[in-house]
């Protein structure tokens, strides 16, 4: 008999939505590279990048075309051969008026998986640079620069590292294409983060048991090794947020206003592994991301890498869409953001492209709420939803932030559950930016 | 919730799913749950039972109909919850109530403790315990002093339905007491004696009192379902009994002079109208506490109070009045009850 794996959740709450993982058989394709890339210099968390070409310029692949500015701030790279034609302003999904540079394709392209670089003799401070100048974010969503995450604050020791496969969303499944695919390269990256943080004792791989395959394969390249552990994770979402995935895994807590780095542990999700990988092996920028493409109806669902900045109508000619749909999602249907225009790019966030069918349309209704409490119930962090929808409702957003306004992840959870369908998540990251305007003000 | 939605985006904003979940579906669930003590109120007090349950709910409906109009909320019949006031009221009454009774108590119970507070939501207290204590206050004598034997022993002894179902809401036939009351005047010996502490009696509801409180065994059945479905939880229902168990097993010998740890438990627990209040009253969502720490707090002081009222208050039963009172300390309760949240815990201790 086998001994039987033991299974990590995370302690309370969460919700198990249809999982609708259509393409997760599907392996990763290459998209094919559109004549014309947008590319936005605001494609991660923090300050954007300086744009550093001019119209008119000739780019190569992977010449850096935007610098990072400020402490919290990535590269941005061009993603194809070519000719800059614009620099204009627009809107990505979460920034207003930001540049773009747009490239028209031309020219040559590299293979940048030839020659192999040797990293096993540089120092930690080199590796933190190649991921730095490869332009490497958290490509789980939050795009959070990872070169500012490998060099954790002084005096935080890091002994965990904890790798996210859970891939939690409804119908994502490039993270699960990933720890299939390329599990080799996410091995030796994880040698490369040790060696940037050589106090790493421990190093999970999580992955939700819906992916029993990635489960699978990921036991037997890890057999007999004691240094990296699989943990299976219980298909709930949202396993993988960053807090609830360190609650599983090591049972404590990241404490309030902290980071995980407090209580020395490092999360990295699995596509993030690769590019690390990539851009210390092969000092490839980050110029290309996995998508997963699909939605009931798409005519060619799957799992396509696309180069950044490739609008979304040429995912659309090449892989068509839905006859009728409800909304097109960049990300998750849990936390992902509708795309309001077809010309808007995938940019470094942007881990699927979902369309949902009209049956799923979230109707949002003025329906009063009746406490039922089942917001409380499925609140992974143990807020009361209702609670601080209704005081952000009132603008009374003081006693909303008392009683933990700003410990919301906005899983949406709560909203996904509410039988009065009352947009919680909405009403609560509203009194979010409330507090945050009205404080601005005071101190002026 | 209206001002800031505009803000708060429909459609645009994550969530884009959801779940199946409604109000109606919710409301409805509690109504099916309701219907097998309906039919133990018919089984044992007869046509009386239909009588009020009829009333009570074309009242019911019409007062909704009329108060979602004019406060232009529209249509609100339909979402069940004004279905579920009508039924729990009229289970709330005894088998004589005469009409009037049931048309107020159920218009107060609606149009001012629902309606005039804003409808669906935000009632302070549970609308049907609002009504019952209404009455209670307007018409004791008719609510608290009339009770009627059920109709069984005469259907037994081979009366039909219809004519037994006039004879125990007779004057002559009313005289008879709940087992509480008797227990409240005459003791524990003579509730005995008149054959109140026959516990299988109790369960399946063969007992004088309120029409729907009766029978623990169709209010349990109900619960069943409701915990089956996910629309109700465990606490409130099994604390709320439990605390009124252990309590009446310490202090129900008191009154009668035993001293301490005389009580009979179980005798409590199935008279009066502390399952239907336990199971479908004190834990409407409205009305009770958010938080699991707030409800077993909520639960706990429901047990106290109804103890302490049954046992050595004026009135015989304390249920209703508990709920009441209770009711109007959520807000309170829903302010000092939370949850821990994540991350909160360790950053205490250091």
């Amino acid at each position: 008999m086998e001994k039987k794996q033991k299974v990590f959740t995370f302690r309370r709450g969460g919700i198990h939505p249809h999982e609708n993982k259509l393409t997760a058989m599907l392996s990763i394709v290459n998209a094919d590279i559109p004549p014309l890339v947008r590319i936005p210099m605001a494609q991660h968390l923090g300050s954007p990048a300086k744009v550093l070409v001019n119209v008119g310029d000739e780019v190569v692949e992977g010449q850096r075309i935007g610098e990072a500015t400020g402490m919290i701030s990535a590269h941005i790279h061009a993603s194809v051969s070519g000719v800059v034609t614009a620099i204009e302003k627009a809107n990505t999904l979460t920034a207003k008026q930001v540049d773009f540079v747009v490239i028209k394709t031309g020219g040559s392209f590299r293979n940048w998986m030839g020659e192999k670089f040797a990293w096993e003799n540089l120092s930690s401070q080199q590796l933190v640079d190649l991921v730095r100048e490869a332009g490497v974010v958290g490509l789980g969503g939050a795009t959070f620069p990872t070169h500012v995450k490998l060099t954790p604050p002084p005096g935080k020791v890091i002994e965990t590292l904890i790798l996210n496969g859970a891939e939690c969303e409804p119908y994502l499944t490039i993270d699960h294409r990933m720890l299939l695919e390329k599990s080799t390269e996410i091995l030796v990256a994880i040698e490369i983060v040790k060696k940037i943080l050589p106090t790493i004792k421990k190093v999970y791989v999580g992955i939700e048991t819906n992916k029993a395959d990635a489960v699978e394969h990921w036991l037997q390249l890890v057999a007999g090794r004691s240094d990296i552990k699989v943990a299976p994770l219980r298909t709930r979402y949202p396993q993988g947020g960053e807090k609830q995935l360190i609650q599983a895994i090591t049972g404590k807590e990241v404490p309030t206003k902290g980071l995980p780095a407090d209580i020395g542990v490092l999360v990295e999700n699995v596509s993030t592994m690769n590019a690390i990988y990539e851009a210390v092996v092969y000092y490839k920028p980050l110029i290309e991301r996995g998508v997963t493409y699909t939605g009931e109806g798409v005519p060619h669902p799957g799992n396509y890498k696309v180069r950044l900045g490739t609008p979304i109508s040429h995912l659309i000619e090449s892989y068509g869409k839905p006859a009728r749909y409800a909304a097109m999602i960049s990300g998750g249907p849990m936390m992902g953001l509708e795309i309001p225009d077809e010309n808007m790019p995938v940019i470094k966030s942007t881990s699927g492209i979902v369309f949902l069918s009209p049956k799923e349309d979230y109707q949002v209704e003025d329906r009063p709420c009746i406490r039922c409490a089942k917001c409380l119930a499925v609140c992974p962090i143990g807020l009361m939803p209702t609670e601080l929808a209704k005081l952000s409702d009132n603008f009374l957003v003081e006693e909303a932030a008392s009683i933990g306004l700003f410990d919301c992840i906005e899983c949406g959870a709560c909203a996904y559950i509410c039988p009065s369908k009352i947009p919680l998540v909405g009403l609560i990251r509203y009194g979010k930016e409330f507090y945050k305007r009205k404080q601005a003000q005071l101190k002026k | 919730m209206a001002k800031a939605k505009g803000k708060a985006g429909a459609g645009l904003f994550s969530p884009h799913i959801h779940s199946p979940l409604s109000v109606e579906k919710v409301m409805w669930d509690v109504v099916i749950a309701l219907i097998p003590a309906g039919i133990a109120s018919v089984y044992f007090f007869g046509a009386n039972s239909l009588r009020i349950i009829g009333i009570s709910l074309v009242t019911a409906l019409l007062t909704e109909l009329v108060m979602g109009l004019m406060t232009k909320r529209g249509i609100t019949i339909f979402d069940g919850s004004v279905v579920i006031t009508a039924l729990l009221y009229a289970y709330n009454l005894p088998p004589s109530a005469p009409w009037f009774v049931v048309v107020f108590g159920v218009i107060f119970a609606v149009a001012f403790v629902k309606w005039a507070f804003g409808g669906l939501g935000y009632n302070f207290m549970n609308p049907a315990i609002g009504g019952r204590l209404f009455v209670m206050i307007a018409w004791s004598g008719f609510v608290t002093g009339h009770w009627s034997p059920t109709i069984r022993s005469l259907v037994n002894q081979g009366v039909d339905f219809w004519q037994a179902s006039r004879m125990i809401v007779s004057p002559e036939m009313i005289t008879s007491a709940t087992p509480l009351s008797v227990l409240k005047v005459d003791g524990i010996a003579s509730a005995s004696t008149q054959g109140f502490t026959n516990y299988w009696n109790l369960f399946i509801g063969n007992v004088p009192g309120c029409i729907g409180e009766t029978s623990a065994l169709a209010i349990l059945i109900g619960v069943v379902y409701l915990l089956i479905r996910k629309v109700i939880t465990w606490e409130v229902p099994v604390i709320y009994i439990g605390t009124v168990a252990l309590l009446s097993w310490i202090l129900g010998g008191l009154p009668a002079g035993a001293g301490f740890f005389a009580g009979d438990p179980l005798f409590h627990i199935l008279s009066g109208g502390l399952m239907l209040g336990a199971c479908f009253m004190a834990n409407d969502s409205v009305t009770s506490p958010l938080s699991f720490s707030g409800n077993v707090f909520y639960a706990v002081m429901l047990g106290i109070l109804t103890t302490l009222i049954r046992l050595f208050g004026g009135y015989p039963e304390g249920v209703a009045l508990s709920i009441g009172l209770m009711n109007v300390f959520v807000p309170l309760i829903d302010r000092y009850f939370r949850p821990t949240i994540y991350g909160y815990r360790r950053s205490r201790v250091k």
